[in-house]
């Protein structure tokens, strides 16, 4: 799978990593019990802290989207799918959102109207 | 790719079939040859040999997790990611994706011949065929081929 970040962007480095995630299980890259490259490995990679890519991982964990097996590092959780695929669709909207100029209330109200 | 974006391939292959066959050959030798009965004296030493090799056959050539990126092409073979190998961006001089055969040329998991040079490659299909500063080529059986190439930012070259 791809990972790309942006050091210039608004959002923290760890939201775009875990956002990375989220989209390949969305797009059906990453399937359920398929193993994640060690934190380490990614941070070198990425030129980004080790800390960075372990609190991505552990809030995909909180999340549902990764579970941690001692030994064999973080894996696609088997519920991952269907809430990943909505919770990144809200971020991609609240992102573009911002970009646009929307107010917060401004989107709560657009969303309320079309749920 | 904004000047502040880095865009990084992580991949991982693992032949299911041959780590199957290898643990199957390794139980049935050993059973077949009951190294601490020792139904063939003076067999122990080599039948453990081979045992220890079947191994580290499972442990190094089954399993590939390759990383491209602006530093370069990562690779960890095995599930103990033992040996690894690393590629400086600044050493590699080309990149392609080429067509393997394992069938064809014989060269499955972690390989040298004089005419291709290096290769890891676990299975047939695309790899990506690395060309280095000193003429060497490596070819990595990488999961995505055509990622792994986006993501080392350098032009297919044929």
């Amino acid at each position: 799978m791809l990972w790309t970040i942006d050091a210039a962007a608004r959002l923290p480095l760890q939201e775009q990593i875990a956002g990375c995630v989220r989209r390949a299980v969305a797009d059906g890259e990453l399937a359920v019990g398929e193993q994640l490259p060690p934190a380490a490995e990614l941070a070198d990679a990425l030129a980004v802290d080790r800390n960075t890519v372990l609190a991505a991982y552990r809030r995909l964990r909180d999340d549902g989207v990764l579970e941690f097996r001692r030994g064999r590092g973080a894996r696609v959780a088997a519920a991952a799918r269907p809430r990943a695929s909505v919770e990144q669709a809200a971020r991609d909207l609240v992102e573009l959102a911002r970009a646009q100029g929307y107010r917060r209330a401004e989107l709560i109200t657009l969303i309320e109207e079309l749920a | 790719m904004t000047s502040g974006s880095t865009t990084v391939y992580s991949g991982r292959t693992t032949n299911w079939p041959v780590v199957g066959l290898l643990i199957a050959g390794g139980l049935g030798l050993a059973l077949f040859g009951r190294p601490w009965a020792g139904p063939w004296p003076g067999m122990i030493g080599p039948l453990l040999f081979v045992l220890g090799l079947l191994a580290v056959a499972v442990l190094t050539t089954t399993s590939l997790r390759v990383t491209t990126g602006p530093r370069g092409v990562q690779v960890w073979c095995g599930p103990l990611g033992w040996p690894r190998f690393d590629y400086a961006r600044e050493r590699i001089v080309t990149a392609q994706i080429v067509p393997v055969s394992i069938w064809r040329t014989w060269n499955w998991g972690l390989n040298w011949t004089p005419r291709s040079g290096w290769a890891f490659v676990l299975r047939s299909g695309p790899a990506l065929r690395l060309t280095l500063t000193n003429g060497r080529k490596i070819t990595v059986g990488a999961a995505d081929p055509a990622a792994a190439l986006a993501a080392l930012g350098l032009s297919s070259a044929g």
